[in-house]
């Protein structure tokens, strides 16, 4: 189609479907009125029942623990795939940092930058830890904490080049990280089901709610989550440096 | 003025949602179209916490806070709070793939990656 | 009577293995990994049958984490296995099983990864099948299509996997959004997730704009996993460049779980709304029928054999989408039945032409023409295939269609049996002459050699064909046969399909863990037996394909003159030109297609 007929296509459906979204809206109760039994329910058997206070962290690992299972290897598999279509072809090579190399018109490094930089990440990283372990009590958990630590290395990129990065956070490390982290999610629930009982049912001793052994299992699910978006989203902008960086057609160019 | 609050949230919703859609159709660069394609995946993150959301309540977490207080739906907040990470990936992918067909065609104009013919 | 295995192994087991698998790629050891990952294929598909055995009495409801219903309302997530959910589930494993064996030691570029994303392609289409919550059914969905576009676009030095990869990504990846933000209007209305419980909670008010909307949205964004007109365009891009064990799951099994996503949330979640909604069927109807015939055309008019199959998938789509759309038990076994042979014969076909891909280096027509006569075997699986797709009794695919049929002139609609005796002619007319272009070298059929898009698949010598290549292509047609002629089969199916349509049933069992009795065989179910007179049209089509070939390959220059005289030529390409490889194009049809269905919808059900 020619881009005005495109368009004309598109303007005719989209006013259609902007037509058809305001008359389904509106079948909606007003904003601010919801008022479902299924969230209530589960506000007030979360403390009770698992120690958790908060409620979003026991949604999404104990109550709906099976959709995160899905949800997390939707992450584990975007990541293979990134690493899967970003690797080095055939006629490509993998040269040195292009951003270190002699002679790039960029300016160098400030040492102020890298001693902030460093200072930053660390901060950065334990905060990151925090958010991950404290998920069982507060707004927090393994996504959250986890996004926040792959922040880390990004930072710790823009401050120290790649190279300290891949020493760091080498490739096969966070490969190895992002595994094991998406299998020991599952591997919590077929532990449970070894146990007789059903699959990814919260077994273990369930603490003092607002500590950080609340929850059972749930602080358990927390690290490996964590585990696994911190060592995969840190994957995922590692391949892009690499890509842009380093990865160039052989023969110049 | 009630009835804008009330409606305002959908509204935003759906106008996220067209004008993403909106972007992506007119879109003349792969990397363009695929922010776009996440600005549609933003109506659906303000479509299901506006559904889910009570006028007066408190957040989900329960931290010195009297039992039978009312909160607002912890449910869509899961739902969002998972979707949120998992779309960077996703978008990751499809970059790494306009990355590739970039350095294959020449463009990243979705017109002029060449058509296949049967 | 074995006792039926947790229904959470056949997921968690392949997810474990797919994470130990990229674990192990950092000393990757290609024969192990293959080897796990058929082994884990074929243990699934075990579990899958077992299940399958076990539900046949009650459904097996099982709630993730213990959380069964409180205070009569679901907390948790649930798996609600029932024959056809089990019955699909397996054929997706099997054919997983099939394309790991087909590609066991080649496709070395990405060392264990390619293994690891199948597995988790595997875990997403099974749990796809099994599960009986609403936003379940959208995570898995949506873990299919990354997996899907992943594997599609593997081969990154070529365009033209890049290009597929791309439009398949984009356009599955909105269906995707609308789907939610249909998830989104039943939550606001009802507060529920569980397909069971947002089915009663929404039968409570009278069926108004959410309701329609929401079936909407919910369905197209399934429908363009299904390749239904007009959300069709991505699947020959994405069919003709993936891997061709890719291909397999992508044409035997991914395109059906689309439409069985909009079959299980209608009879769960709408149909209490609904009812038997007539105006309903007529739109699914027009839609399935345009889908089957612009399926095959464009499938007779194709050269290139990858993108030949998947134009004829999009054509068996349409038919599948007609068969369930007549809404009533009959219909519905009689697509189940189909779905089962077409996935075991189209398979076969997908492999027959990648082992003519590794032999000769290209699978473009022109350039194939009776080269392929050092291969007998797989000649005569290919010509074999194309009869069982031309409709020849007793293949399952000739029992499905038969059964469509029957249904069909039960409801009085028997038009419907001509439009599928014309696509089945098409579809199985072109397979047909390329077996015989290929195959015999006959006809004098002239083709200009296509620009070549993508490269040879696999390594390694090219002198002989592997078994391991062969055999799942043998196994599969013959599994494709056996659906039609095994006994019994057809009349389980026929129960199986009237348990899935009794939404009462249903929400009984996963509500309140009351299984229901036996249903007394109803007269309209029938027995799983076609009528003679169809039997006679499905052989009658297959004969119709077989000379629609010959004519093609001999006469070619005087049908075209018939055809330019008939003006034919112009629409045609018309059509053809609008598969333009340009994703913005395909979502604005999207979007178009999505309005135009909603707005008859409307109309349709106010």
């Amino acid at each position: 189609m020619t881009p005005r007929q495109r368009l004309l296509a598109f303007l005719l459906g989209g006013m259609g479907l902007a037509g058809l979204l305001a008359w389904g809206m509106a079948g909606l109760p007003g904003f601010g009125s919801h008022r479902a039994a299924y969230g209530q329910l589960v506000t007030r058997l979360s403390v009770p029942l698992r120690n958790t206070t908060d409620v979003v962290t026991a949604v999404n690992l104990d109550f709906r623990g099976f959709d995160t299972i899905g949800e997390e290897f939707i992450l584990f598999c975007s990541i293979t795939a990134t690493a899967v279509l970003l690797r080095r072809q055939t006629r490509e090579i993998v040269g040195a940092p292009r951003d270190q190399r002699p002679g790039r018109r960029s300016p160098g490094r400030d040492d102020g930058v890298l001693v902030l930089g460093t200072a930053l990440g660390a901060l950065v990283v334990c905060f990151g830890l925090y958010v991950v372990g404290h998920g069982q009590l507060t707004p927090g958990g393994g996504f959250q904490g986890g996004a926040i630590l792959a922040g880390g290395v990004a930072l710790l990129y823009l401050a120290s080049g790649l190279r300290a990065v891949e020493r760091a956070a080498p490739e096969w490390l966070l490969e190895i990280g992002e595994a094991v982290g998406a299998g020991s999610f599952v591997a919590v629930g077929l532990a449970s089901l070894a146990a007789g009982a059903a699959f990814l049912q919260n077994l273990l001793p369930l603490g003092t709610p607002g500590t950080i052994t609340a929850g059972g299992a749930l602080g358990l699910i927390n690290g490996a989550v964590g585990l696994e978006v911190a060592a995969g989203t840190s994957l995922v902008v590692y391949l892009f440096l690499v890509q842009l960086l380093r990865i160039e057609a052989a023969g110049g160019g | 003025m009630n009835q804008l609050i009330t409606w305002l949230p959908f509204g935003v919703a759906a106008w996220l949602f067209m004008a993403g859609l909106y972007g992506i159709v007119t879109s003349r660069h792969l990397v363009h179209l695929i922010v776009c394609l996440s600005v549609v995946q933003s109506s659906t993150y303000v479509l299901l916490l506006a559904v889910g959301y009570r006028t007066g309540a408190l957040a989900p977490v329960l931290v010195d806070v009297p039992a039978g207080t009312p909160t607002v739906d912890p449910i869509v907040q899961a739902l969002c709070l998972t979707d949120v990470v998992v779309e960077v990936t996703v978008m990751a992918v499809l970059l790494a793939l306009a990355v590739q067909a970039h350095k294959r065609f020449g463009t990243a104009d979705p017109a002029r990656l060449r058509p296949q013919r049967g | 009577m074995p006792v039926a295995p947790s229904p959470s192994l056949p997921v968690a087991v392949p997810l474990v293995v797919a994470a130990a698998l990229v674990v192990g790629n950092v000393r990757p050891h290609r024969r192990l990994a293959d080897g796990v990952a058929i082994a884990c294929a074929l243990a699934v598909t075990a579990l899958c049958v077992l299940l399958l055995v076990g539900s046949l009495r009650a459904p097996i409801v099982y709630w993730f984490g213990g959380w069964a219903p409180r205070q009569g309302i679901p907390i948790g997530v649930d798996f609600a296995v029932d024959p056809l959910g089990a019955g699909l589930a397996s054929l997706s494993s099997l054919l997983v099983s099939a394309a790991m064996l087909f590609s066991w030691r080649y496709f070395t570029e990405i060392g264990q990864l390619y293994a690891a994303l199948m597995m988790v392609f595997l875990a997403a289409m099974v749990a796809f099948c099994l599960t009986g919550d609403l936003f379940d059914l959208f995570v898995f969905f949506e873990l299919m299509g990354v997996a899907g576009f992943a594997l599609a676009g593997y081969e990154i030095e070529e365009p033209g996997p890049l290009q597929g990869a791309i439009n398949f990504g984009v356009t599955n990846t909105v269906g995707g959004f609308m789907t939610l933000t249909g998830i989104g209007l039943l939550y606001g209305r009802t507060g529920a997730l569980n397909l069971a419980e947002i089915g009663r909670a929404l039968a409570r008010h009278p069926p108004d704009g959410l309701l329609v909307v929401s079936l909407l949205l919910v369905s197209c964004g399934f429908l363009v996993k299904a390749a239904v007109v007009p959300f069709h365009f991505w699947l020959p891009d994405a069919h003709a460049v993936a891997p061709t064990p890719v291909c397999i799951l992508f044409s035997g099994v991914m395109v059906e779980l689309g439409l069985y996503g909009v079959w299980r949330v209608y009879w769960t979640v709408f149909a209490p709304s609904l009812g038997q909604a007539r105006t309903l069927t007529g739109l699914l109807l027009a839609v399935g029928c345009l889908t089957s015939l612009v399926g095959a055309v464009e499938c007779f008019l194709q050269q290139h054999l990858k993108r030949l199959l998947a134009f004829s998938t999009i054509s068996h789509a349409g038919m599948f989408l007609v068969g369930t759309a007549l809404l009533s038990p009959a219909g519905l076994a009689g697509t189940a039945v189909y779905v089962a042979g077409h996935g075991g014969v189209k398979a076969s076909l997908f492999l027959c032409v990648g082992i003519l891909m590794h032999r000769f280096r290209t699978i473009d027509a022109a350039r194939l023409k009776g080269r392929g006569a050092r291969l007998p075997l797989v000649g005569g699986l290919f010509a074999l295939g194309g009869l069982a797709l031309g409709g020849l009794p007793p293949f399952g695919t000739a029992l499905g269609k038969e059964l469509i049929e029957d249904a069909s002139a039960r409801a009085h609609l028997g038009g419907i049996a001509a439009v599928l005796t014309v696509a089945t002619v098409l579809t199985g007319a072109a397979v047909l002459r390329e077996a015989g272009h290929v195959f015999l070298g006959i006809g004098r059929l002239q083709r200009r050699p296509l620009h070549e898009i993508q490269g040879p698949e696999t390594g390694g010598p090219r002198g002989r064909t592997p078994p391991v290549m062969v055999v799942p292509a043998v196994g599969l047609l013959a599994a494709g046969l056996a659906v039609g002629v095994l006994p019994g089969f057809a009349a389980g199916v026929e129960a199986a399909a009237l348990r899935f349509v009794d939404s009462g049933a249903y929400a009984a069992a996963v509500l309140q863990g009351v299984s229901p009795p036996a249903p007394a065989a109803a007269p309209t179910a029938g027995t799983g037996v076609p009528e003679p007179g169809t039997v006679v049209l499905s052989g009658a089509s297959a004969a119709g394909a077989v000379l629609l070939a010959l004519l093609s390959l001999y006469a070619a220059p005087p049908l075209r003159r018939l055809w330019r005289g008939l003006r034919g030529v112009r629409f045609v390409g018309w059509l053809r030109r609008l598969q333009s490889g340009d994703v913005t194009d395909y979502v604005a049809w999207l979007v178009l297609g999505t309005a135009i269905y909603g707005v008859v919808l409307a109309l349709a059900l106010r």
